[in-house]
């Protein structure tokens, strides 16, 4: 397991390399002067050649191409990337204060996407081709094509308009009012929680329908087993691990979600900062946060990876 | 005496073989042959994938609404009627009027026009460069596979979203650069599914012999290898089409997609739809909808094309 563990990593420090090169790449393609268009704004009117210039130096962008990354690399590794250009505070500050935020929407999302997605799907599968199965399916197939910014929406509207009652908005910490705290999270929560439970019923409903035709599932309920030792204790041991792989898979497209749920509930999130970077073109908090992103979902597909070796050691071979 | 039809030539012996003789797909002597030539494979699909019919339809609708936009439209979407704001939903205006008078109805539908092209573009763009890189890193493997899949590995470490509003942020919004921020996420899923076809494929004996007969690599590649990639890059490309109008509607609610006053779904649902959701509801409504809507027609259709064309995913 170890040598595993030791290639896993090794495996990793390429694709991290790469993931740095691409946002760099994508940051600097931009068209025009990103100096120029800093100092235009919203007016869009000209900067002086003198004042483009001396931003460029400011910000590093007359050195050549490889200088630039070499120094955006050692910001990376020393945690520090510098200020941002639009509150010129230190950018890890900020992450700092929008971290927990974000983490927290994230672990209760995943929490909520199992806690819907595992019962549907098994009783999808135990059920196959029943009203069980139908009603499930149709339930999970909304999920993936409801947008989530669209879901958010409407939940406001029944929220304040049915209900007369609106989510408190803004962030308070889960140890200073947890009961706020959770009215705060609960809804943007259950919004991308049911989007990942979509496709995560799908995948449970698939793994157990396979893992139901065994011949050792067949052998054990000839033993006389009960149908649900039969699917607790062998059926779901074995059909976990795609899902626990496709779960992880999905943990990334769960920080695309947070990003627009930060933005419906104004939820001070990373993917919140995200939006606001990019609006107000404060490319060096972009430039982080991105890479921010792909290091949780490589780190993410690190663990799922180990996690997979320990459940089935075939794995560890390939 | 009986003969098989070509396209349905094994169906006889398939469990489904109970059906009547014209849904089965043979030709029956002394029946007028127009009753069976096209219906039974059309009528086996509308009868094994009812879910996919559904997403067809859906699917037809809106290229039918895109197309003629101008005719099903009530008005001019781009219109201001500065008496006439925040109409509710009516006679006069279907789907209500916004902020600025211009009737939601009108937009919703050109705004079909805006979505089917970007999500179009986008696979087209995306599933092909993909797919094509896909071929030559399973082709060649070595160490063009190890490159291409170490960049492929990188690129999908993105969250689709973010990866697009990366792009976005750098090369700015206007139609062409969402088309191709959008792109840019559909590349990676194309190329690793076409990698694995290629992969199995340039093992088999056709392509040795071919190889042997003094093919060259790129003329095998082509000639060869790429027809086999047909189907699954048929089956990513249509599931890819609903991701593609989710993630430009994604953009366009951020206020990074289409800019205004072009009606872009995602584009209505943001902005003033949001700050006038009490007051005006409908505003937000009928887009969301619309991209319900879509995004389920594609993706029942693209669950149907795939397990038509994989039958190991048949029944999942």
């Amino acid at each position: 397991m170890s040598r595993y563990l030791l290639r896993r990593l090794i495996a990793t420090v390429p694709v991290l390399i790469v993931v740095s090169l691409i946002v760099f790449v994508i940051m600097r393609v931009a068209p025009g002067d990103v100096a120029q268009m800093l100092l235009s704004g919203e007016s869009g009117t000209a900067a002086s050649a003198e004042e483009v210039h001396r931003l460029r130096q400011q910000l590093g962008l007359d050195r050549p191409y490889h200088a630039q990354y070499m120094t955006f690399l050692a910001g990376l590794v020393r945690l520090d990337p510098g200020k941002s250009l639009w509150t010129s505070e230190p950018i890890m500050l900020e992450l700092g204060r929008r971290i927990p935020v974000t983490l927290e929407l994230a672990l209760l999302a995943v929490a909520i996407s199992w806690a819907i997605a595992l019962p549907t799907g098994i009783l999808s599968a135990v059920f196959q081709d029943t009203w069980i199965d139908y009603v499930f399916r149709v339930f999970s197939v909304a999920g993936l094509a409801l947008p989530a910014f669209w879901t958010g929406t409407l939940l406001l509207l029944l929220l304040v308009q049915q209900l007369h009652w609106m989510p408190p908005l803004g962030y308070v910490s889960p140890m200073d009012n947890p009961r706020l705290n959770i009215q705060q999270f609960i809804w943007p929560a259950l919004i991308i929680g049911y989007a990942t439970a979509a496709i995560l019923s799908r995948m449970t409903r698939s793994a157990v329908l396979e893992v139901l035709r065994e011949d050792y599932v067949r052998t054990a309920r000839a033993k006389g087993l009960r149908g649900t030792v039969v699917v607790g204790r062998h059926v779901l041991k074995n059909a976990l691990a795609p899902v626990l792989t496709v779960s992880a898979v999905q943990m990334g497209n769960l920080l695309g979600g947070a990003v627009i749920s930060e933005t419906i509930f104004t939820l001070p999130g990373v993917g919140r900062f995200l939006v606001d970077a990019i609006l107000h073109r404060d490319y060096p908090v972009v430039q982080t946060i991105v890479i921010l992103f792909g290091i949780v979902v490589v780190a993410l597909n690190l663990m799922t990876d180990l996690l997979y070796a320990w459940l089935d050691p075939r794995t560890r071979r390939t | 005496m009986l003969e098989r039809g070509s396209a349905e030539g094994d169906a006889a012996a398939r469990p489904g073989a109970g059906l009547p003789p014209e849904s089965s797909g043979l030709i029956v002597p002394g029946v007028p042959l127009g009753r069976h030539r096209a219906p039974p494979m059309v009528w086996q699909f509308v009868r094994r994938k009812p879910m996919g019919v559904v997403g067809a339809v859906i699917v037809c609708l809106l290229v039918v609404v895109a197309v003629f936009a101008g005719g099903i439209a009530q008005y001019n979407p781009y219109q201001v009627r500065a008496r006439l704001r925040f109409q509710p939903p009516g006679n006069a205006f279907w789907f209500g009027t916004d902020d600025f008078g211009r009737d939601v109805f009108s937009r919703v539908v050109y705004g079909a026009r805006i979505s089917l092209q970007i999500g179009i573009a986008a696979v087209f763009m995306g599933t092909s460069v993909g797919a094509l890189v896909g071929l030559i890193s399973g082709y060649f493997g070595r160490r063009t596979d190890l490159v291409i899949q170490r960049i492929m590995d990188a690129m999908m470490a993105f969250p689709t979203l973010v990866l697009a509003l990366a792009v976005v942020a750098a090369l700015g919004v206007s139609l062409p650069k969402v088309i191709l921020a959008v792109a840019l996420t559909l590349i990676p899923v194309s190329n690793r599914v076409v990698r694995s076809v290629a992969l199995s494929v340039r093992e088999t004996d056709y392509v040795a012999a071919a190889r042997g007969l003094g093919g060259s690599e790129w003329r095998v590649l082509f000639s060869h290898v790429l027809p086999n990639c047909f189907a699954p890059y048929v089956v990513i490309a249509t599931a890819n089409l609903g991701t593609a109008i989710l993630a430009e509607a994604a953009l366009g609610f951020l206020g990074l997609g289409v800019p205004p006053p072009t009606p872009a779904w995602g584009s209505m649902l943001s902005g003033a739809a949001q700050g006038y959701l009490y007051r005006a509801p409908w505003m937000a409504m009928y887009p969301g909808v619309a991209i319900t809507l879509a995004v389920f027609g594609f993706n029942m259709l693209g669950d149907a094309v795939r397990d038509v064309l994989d039958p190991r995913l048949r029944g999942r």
